[in-house]
């Protein structure tokens, strides 16, 4: 998040979410879809840093 | 094409053309067809010289909490060749970037991730001084990454503020928001209306925009 706050500084709207659409990717982790799973389940999420 | 709309409602009167995300019951989360819809009523009313603003807002209890996680699926058959844009969230604020009419936002209730991204992308945006406006996604679903609020926020509020608001989770009612930039007013729910009609009304008042504008 911190990256692409800085680096969208310098980015046009088009060039910015060109970007950040791997970074997207990059975050199919663990900590992830346990945020998405607490949300769905309406819980607190357990973070864990995978 | 004429399309079925079945999750924004189209409204248009005295050149002000009103996008109303229209699941109440999902307290307006967004699905694929709804970013569809969107798409391509705005795509529709680019070229068309009756429409002189976009007012979006959300019916019911309040603006947008962001996606139905549920209802991200494949894209509708009727838009697969309808679309200029790709029909996603990037897409979406790039047909509103791009569109050659002022858009204006209403935030009642609550405007959340995703769903605060397509008020950012609009070119105006009025909010309800009690609405709340809230990026939640980064502490409470871990999501490191994000597209649109990470460009718009930094240069509606500044570095230091959106650092704040979108890793802190910080949220904001519509008067904290007026007063950090983050909407363009704020407005008490008995004037809300009459704002905007006010500045819906007065864009609509001036020439039409040359090509170049």
């Amino acid at each position: 998040m911190k990256r692409q706050i800085y680096t969208g500084l310098n980015l046009d709207h088009e060039a910015f979410m060109a970007f950040a659409a791997p970074l997207m990717q990059e975050v199919e982790i663990k900590d992830r879809q346990e945020g998405i799973r607490a949300f769905l389940e309406k819980r607190a999420p357990n973070f864990t840093g995978e | 094409m004429q399309i079925d709309y079945r999750e924004v409602l189209h409204q248009q009167s005295d050149g002000v053309l009103t996008l109303s995300l229209n699941r109440p019951e999902k307290r307006n989360a967004m699905t694929t067809r709804t970013v569809a819809e969107l798409l391509h009523a705005l795509e529709q009313c680019a070229g068309d010289a009756s429409v002189r603003v976009v007012v979006l807002r959300g019916a019911g209890k309040g603006f947008c909490p962001g996606d139905d996680l549920n209802g991200m699926g494949e894209l509708p058959s009727e838009f697969s060749s309808v679309l200029d844009h790709a029909a996603n969230h990037a897409g979406l604020q790039s047909c509103l970037r791009e569109l050659p009419k002022p858009t204006i936002a209403v935030i009642h209730g609550y405007a959340f991730g995703v769903g605060l991204d397509l008020a950012m992308a609009c070119d105006f945006r009025i909010a309800e001084e009690s609405a709340q406006l809230h990026n939640q996604r980064v502490l409470e679903r871990g999501m490191h990454a994000l597209t649109g609020c990470a460009w718009f926020q930094p240069r509606a509020l500044g570095v230091t503020r959106a650092m704040e608001f979108l890793i802190l989770g910080k949220p904001y009612n519509g008067r904290e928001a007026a007063d950090a930039g983050m909407v363009t007013c704020a407005a008490t729910a008995d004037a809300l209306e009459d704002t905007v009609n006010d500045m819906a009304h007065r864009p609509s008042q001036v020439p039409p925009p040359r090509p170049s504008d």
